[in-house]
């Protein structure tokens, strides 16, 4: 009998007796039940093999776990990155806004100042900002967004919230330049606010001006606030010009000097009002 | 004619416990809807075309009687099942003269996984009133169709052949 005959005929054996395991539908539990020692054997197998299982099975768990939470570990850590790093991104939107912020609130703060003095002043006025010039101490001019459109002036006094900070020289369609009330070439009738003395403040070059034509034995004193005459309605009256820092008075000599801090801020110098002198409200 | 040795039966009869009992150890982590790794047909396939004899046959059998008793199918399911893929893989060993006979196990593997989906997909469906789960279409079952071949050729064909090299050397 040759190989291959053996191999099909085991084959078909084998068949027929798997077919009639299937239409007989014998479990595997009939047979071991028939045989009680297989029954025990197979319950011995089955109890050591769900030990393992279940010992595999938790082992297969905590691996699962362990690799699943390493997984989630990097997935948070790269979210918290992200996190961060769209919070910093806020962070510096929120500083720069708080910046821009503060910054309005403080325009707002010296408009509303100058919008103060508008409303004493008996003049016509005309709102503007700085567009060109350098108020430092070196430099005496400075350009402004009005001119001659605007109803603007020569000699037209300009003014800040605190003082007065000069008078326009030049008068162009659409914007003018200011001399400073620093500038040598400058002078403004003062009275002194505490003693009424009169006298003319002129520029002296940087920061300061000079208290001139005042008689020597008149009452002057450091810190007095000189405010301007009006005398020649050029000026609104009593707007102020400056404080008296110190008093010189020279032996023999008829008049006095003192050095005057201007009020106007050169340095922080943005928002003005050109008061038109010859049109009263 | 191929002798049936003892080293041959026990080989056997360690590969056929050895593969339910790592069925039977995963089983429980599968389900009809989730790919399905069947050990006992790879080391039917593995065996019938390492010895093509009536051994094999029997081997097959065998493997696929240990694979009901564990699962708690009727006896004759798997075996029926096993025993003509065995059998398939002996013939087409004779009969395929190919230098190669990798592809031919490949394929039926393949051919027997997409089978028994089709049986389990029409099984499910009497339940599940032929919804998407399970079934040949699902993508856990095309999985199955590839997890088991890449699964065979790591566990038994590369190493066999790494062990045949070993054996007959490198040549020249």
């Amino acid at each position: 009998m040759g190989e291959k005959r053996i191999r099909l005929t085991v084959f078909f054996f084998l068949f027929f007796l798997s077919l009639a395991g299937i239409m007989s539908d014998i479990k595997g539990e009939a047979i071991l039940k028939a045989f009680p020692p297989l029954e025990w054997t197979a319950g011995k197998v089955y109890l050591i093999a769900d030990t393992i299982k279940e010992r595999g099975r938790q082992e297969f768990e905590h691996l699962y776990l362990s690799i699943k939470g390493h997984f989630v570990s990097a997935k948070r850590l790269r979210e918290e990155s992200l996190e961060k790093e769209r919070l910093q991104k806020r962070v510096q939107e929120l500083t720069r806004r708080l910046v821009l912020y503060q910054e309005a609130y403080k325009e707002n703060e010296r408009l509303k100042a100058l919008l103060k003095v508008k409303e004493r002043l008996e003049y016509k006025t005309v709102g503007t900002y700085v567009i060109g010039g350098n108020p430092s101490p070196w430099s005496n001019t400075i350009l402004i967004n009005v001119g001659r459109k605007d109803g603007v002036a020569k000699d037209d006094p300009v003014l800040d919230e605190y003082g007065v900070v000069g008078k326009v020289t030049e008068v162009y369609d659409e914007w003018s330049k200011v001399i400073l009330i620093t500038d040598p070439s400058f002078a403004v009738h003062v009275v002194d606010s505490r003693s009424g003395v009169i006298g003319i403040v002129k520029g002296a070059g940087k920061e300061w001006c000079t208290l001139e034509y005042v008689v020597a034995d008149r009452d002057v004193k450091p810190g007095d606030l000189l405010v301007t005459s009006g005398i020649a309605r050029l000026y609104p009256k009593a707007y102020p010009v400056g404080t008296v820092e110190e008093i010189r008075k020279e032996p023999g000599a008829l008049f006095m000097k003192a050095r005057v801090k201007p009020l106007a801020r050169f340095s922080r110098i943005c928002y003005l009002l050109v008061v038109l002198s010859q049109r009263e409200k | 004619m191929m002798r049936w040795s003892w080293r041959q039966t026990t080989l056997a009869l360690f590969m056929a416990l050895a593969a339910n009992g790592l069925q039977s150890l995963l089983s429980p982590m599968w389900h009809y809807s989730r790919p399905f790794m069947d050990f006992p047909l790879l080391v039917t396939i593995f065996y019938a075309s390492l010895y093509p004899s009536t051994g094999a046959l029997l081997m097959g059998w065998t493997t696929g009687l240990f694979q009901d008793l564990f699962s708690g199918n009727a006896l004759g399911v798997n075996a029926l099942a096993k025993l003509v893929v065995a059998y398939l893989v002996i013939y087409l060993n004779e009969k395929l003269e190919v230098q190669d006979f990798l592809p031919v196990q490949i394929a039926l593997l393949v051919l027997y996984v997409a089978i028994d989906g089709c049986i389990g997909y029409l099984g499910v469906t009497q339940f599940l009133q032929k919804t998407w789960q399970g079934g040949i279409f699902s993508p856990n079952f095309l999985f199955s169709m590839l997890i088991n071949p890449l699964t065979y050729l790591v566990l038994f064909h590369f190493p066999a052949r790494r062990m045949r090299r070993k054996t007959l050397g490198t040549g020249g």
